[in-house]
């Protein structure tokens, strides 16, 4: 997996690289909040460089998603 | 019921006129709190907003509610209208203390609009409708529970632009289940 994508992940959630875990997601992870989705979203495009679609946003809802999200680019 | 407690220190308190304050006041004339509200644009004052309190009060089918942080601070509001008829509720809220976006604040605003409609009143639905740019509330219901089921095409005009509104229930049954997590 594309450690970039991790960093980013961790960072804007607020978790450490080992409590990552493909199945976080919105219902286990307090933290993750919707200022934090909307500042991964936003990180994720500054460093892919692409724009996610509105109907996408609330879509990407755990991080299994968004991991196979951006591997299909 | 006047007063709801969440596990993680917020609580509820239904509103009365001596709790309005300026920072209330504040909040209501701020269009960064109340830019998808019916509060946009108004002018308020705290003799207006007393008014409002206790008029709510007065009304048998709404229901307003401070919320409070851990800290015991006032950080926002809740307003539920029952539609006894049907035993069905809508609900809207305001998180005025901007500290406390991006935190559970606002989950916990939700679960109070829930919990006033589905345990203090025992109603059997909850229907809401959401900005559809408003991303960071329709986040903050998924995440509490609540499913999308349609679109108004159109329903609102916020800041010179037509926006549709996206609607969203909840039955009590399924409220039931999720409420264990909160309360």
């Amino acid at each position: 997996m594309n450690q970039k994508l991790k960093a980013i992940i961790c960072e804007s959630l607020g978790i450490s690289e080992d409590e990552f875990s493909e199945d976080i997601d919105i219902e286990n992870c307090n933290d993750w909040t919707s200022i934090s989705h909307m500042s991964l979203l936003t990180s994720l495009e500054e460093e892919f460089n692409f724009r996610f679609q509105d109907d996408e946003i609330l879509e990407l809802t755990s991080i299994k998603k968004i991991i196979n999200r951006i591997e299909n680019i | 019921m006047t007063k709801i407690n969440f596990l993680k220190g917020y609580y509820g308190m239904k509103l009365t006129k001596e709790m309005v304050s300026e920072r209330y006041l504040s909040w209501l004339n701020d269009r960064d709190v109340t830019r998808y509200t019916s509060a946009y644009k108004a002018k308020h004052s705290i003799e207006t907003i007393k008014k409002y309190v206790v008029e709510c009060n007065e009304k048998n089918d709404i229901e307003l509610y401070g919320l409070f942080s851990p800290s015991k601070e006032h950080i926002g509001n809740v307003r539920i209208m029952i539609d006894k008829r049907n035993k069905t509720f809508d609900g809207g809220y305001i998180i005025g203390e901007k500290n406390y976006w991006g935190t559970e604040a606002g989950e916990h605003a939700i679960c109070l609009i829930l919990e006033l409609g589905f345990i203090n009143f025992n109603l059997r639905k909850h229907f809401g409708g959401i900005a559809k740019t408003n991303f960071n509330a329709r986040f903050t219901a998924k995440k509490v529970g609540l499913k999308e089921y349609a679109i108004q095409k159109e329903r609102n005009i916020i800041e010179g632009n037509l926006i549709d509104t996206v609607l969203v229930e909840i039955s009590s049954k399924e409220w039931k289940i999720r409420r264990k997590k909160y309360v």
